[in-house]
């Protein structure tokens, strides 16, 4: 079979991969602190097509892969709810800790936050029962008032990190750190960093999303076309007796 | 045997082949950097044809040059400038101009390449993710943060603790030699082999020679594949391929009617 059909192959598959990561992206637009993922594409080995003989080299290449997937972390509209447990964080590289029950830490930027119920005391907690961690890394009680409100005078800390970017997306909105994005470091003055009432929009510009549908779609079919003429190639090879 | 029968051929052949280095575009059509490549086509030597005198053995009569086959002679890349994306990666750098990023893998070798989707390693360091460091002046570039800067002559700031603006470091612009381009050759992943090239020293710039490049941070180059050009080549290769396969087909009805039909009178 000649190459150029294998070659079209690896397009398909990559712009398919491609499709699957932007489908992610526009399905979250609505998702609380959302960060968009991007698609990035590196060609394959090149082989001469002459014989080792023949002087000029004639490289063709393999088609191409998909090298990685980044988070992008621009940030979101910050969308006013007037809940009283809603939290968004103002700088950009700060991040909410979480903890779950067995003690593994994550880092959100969702900050709809609910609370939680246990033997008459109310942690802060997200709404899949992670504890909210102030800045010290422990877990916040909330109080309530004499009208039975909550009182929110509470810090919930806000954590940085050398390298954001490298941080790993384990889904539910949660990352967790790795030797990539270097440790944690807990910002002074947290209650500074984030704004009560508000939450962070998911990222996600949907106009972009569109064009890289298009982008992805027009790229697939002229790889299937690809893939339709190595096939008429083939038959009129095939039917040269 | 009747020799276009493998002159034809041979145009199959390279039609082929050519379809390989299309279909190599086409797929590589959303490759952050990526420099669309084809294939050049020659004449597999020319002949003189001569004619045999059957009365006089030796004394043979040129009619004229003749080329039988049609063969790949090399492959020529273009490096048209592609066009820009923007992101929002601080890490995200493309070049706009002459030039290509160094980049250098574990065992010390070097590599050229315009694909700027770098990311930090875990020690800090500046790395094209599955080769290797990216260079600077002074070697691997150690920045430790996501949070930093990069002018257009290729100076990488951080803030340091007061505020202030902080060099740290420069990365390598790697210009080929005569500006010729065409000593580069493709590897893979984006990347170029190279021995002919000079980094350009940003410090001596005068009017004569101005910087050939400028860098442009949370920006990549796009492809430089032109979609209509690659399908109109796709569509002129395989109808000339279908035109060799029935010269093919000509040639073997003949060869069938002078095996039957003339052997029969």
């Amino acid at each position: 079979m000649i190459r150029g059909f294998y070659t079209a192959r690896t397009g398909l598959k990559a712009h398919q991969e491609h499709m699957n990561t932007i489908a992610n992206n526009m399905a979250n637009v609505n998702t609380t602190g959302f960060k968009p993922m991007r698609t990035a594409f590196k060609d394959l080995i090149y082989q001469n097509l002459n014989r080792e003989e023949v002087e000029n080299e004639a490289l063709v290449g393999h088609g191409v892969k998909i090298n990685k997937n980044d988070v992008q972390m621009g940030p979101g509209a910050l969308q006013p709810t007037s809940f009283a447990l809603d939290y968004a964080i103002l700088p950009e590289n700060g991040f909410f800790a979480l903890e779950d029950s067995q003690q593994n830490t994550f880092y959100t930027r969702a900050g709809d936050f609910k609370l939680s119920n246990e033997d008459d005391t109310y942690y802060l907690v997200t709404g899949n029962g992670d504890y909210v961690l102030d800045e010290d890394g422990s877990t916040i009680e909330i109080e309530f008032d004499e009208e039975n409100q909550p009182i929110m005078d509470v810090n919930i800390g806000v954590y940085s990190f050398p390298n954001p970017y490298g941080l790993s997306l384990v889904g539910q909105n949660k990352f967790v750190a790795t030797d990539i994005s270097g440790e944690a470091e807990s910002l002074e003055d947290p209650q500074y960093l984030v704004k009560n009432g508000y939450v962070e929009g998911s990222a996600v510009e949907i106009a972009k999303e569109m064009a890289d549908v298009i982008e992805a779609s027009k790229a697939f079919s002229f790889s299937s076309r690809m893939v339709q003429v190595a096939d008429e190639v083939e038959q009129t090879v095939n039917n040269l007796r | 045997m009747i020799r276009g029968y493998y002159t034809a051929a041979s145009g199959l052949i390279s039609q082929q082949k050519r379809l390989n280095s299309v279909s190599n575009n086409l797929a590589n059509v959303s490759t952050t950097g990526y420099k669309r490549s084809d294939l050049v086509f020659g004449t597999f030597g020319d002949h003189i044809t001569k004619r045999m005198n059957a009365y006089q053995r030796g004394a043979d009569a040129n009619i004229g040059p003749g080329t039988f086959m049609q063969v790949v002679d090399e492959k020529f890349t273009t490096y048209e400038q592609g066009g820009f994306e923007a992101t929002s990666r601080p890490m995200d750098m493309a070049i706009m101009g002459e030039g290509f990023f160094v980049v250098t893998a574990d065992d010390g070798t070097e590599r050229l390449t315009r694909d700027g989707q770098f990311s930090l390693d875990a020690e800090g360091f500046l790395v094209l993710p599955g080769y290797g460091r990216v260079q600077g002046q002074d070697g691997d570039i150690e920045i430790g943060q996501s949070e930093f800067s990069v002018d257009s002559l290729g100076n990488i700031y951080i803030m340091d603790e007061d505020g202030e603006e902080e060099e740290i470091g420069r990365l390598s612009i790697a210009i080929p030699d005569d500006n010729d381009y065409t000593a580069l050759e493709k590897y893979r992943d984006g990347l170029y082999v190279g021995e002919n090239y000079t980094i350009f020293d940003v410090d001596n710039v005068d009017e004569d020679t101005p910087v050939p490049f400028a860098i442009r941070q949370e920006q990549l180059e796009r492809s430089n594949v032109n979609m209509s050009d690659e399908m109109t080549n796709m569509i002129a290769s395989q109808r000339a391929l279908q035109s060799c396969s029935q010269i093919v087909k000509m040639y073997d009805d003949m060869a069938d009617r002078i095996s039957t039909q003339v052997s029969r009178v």
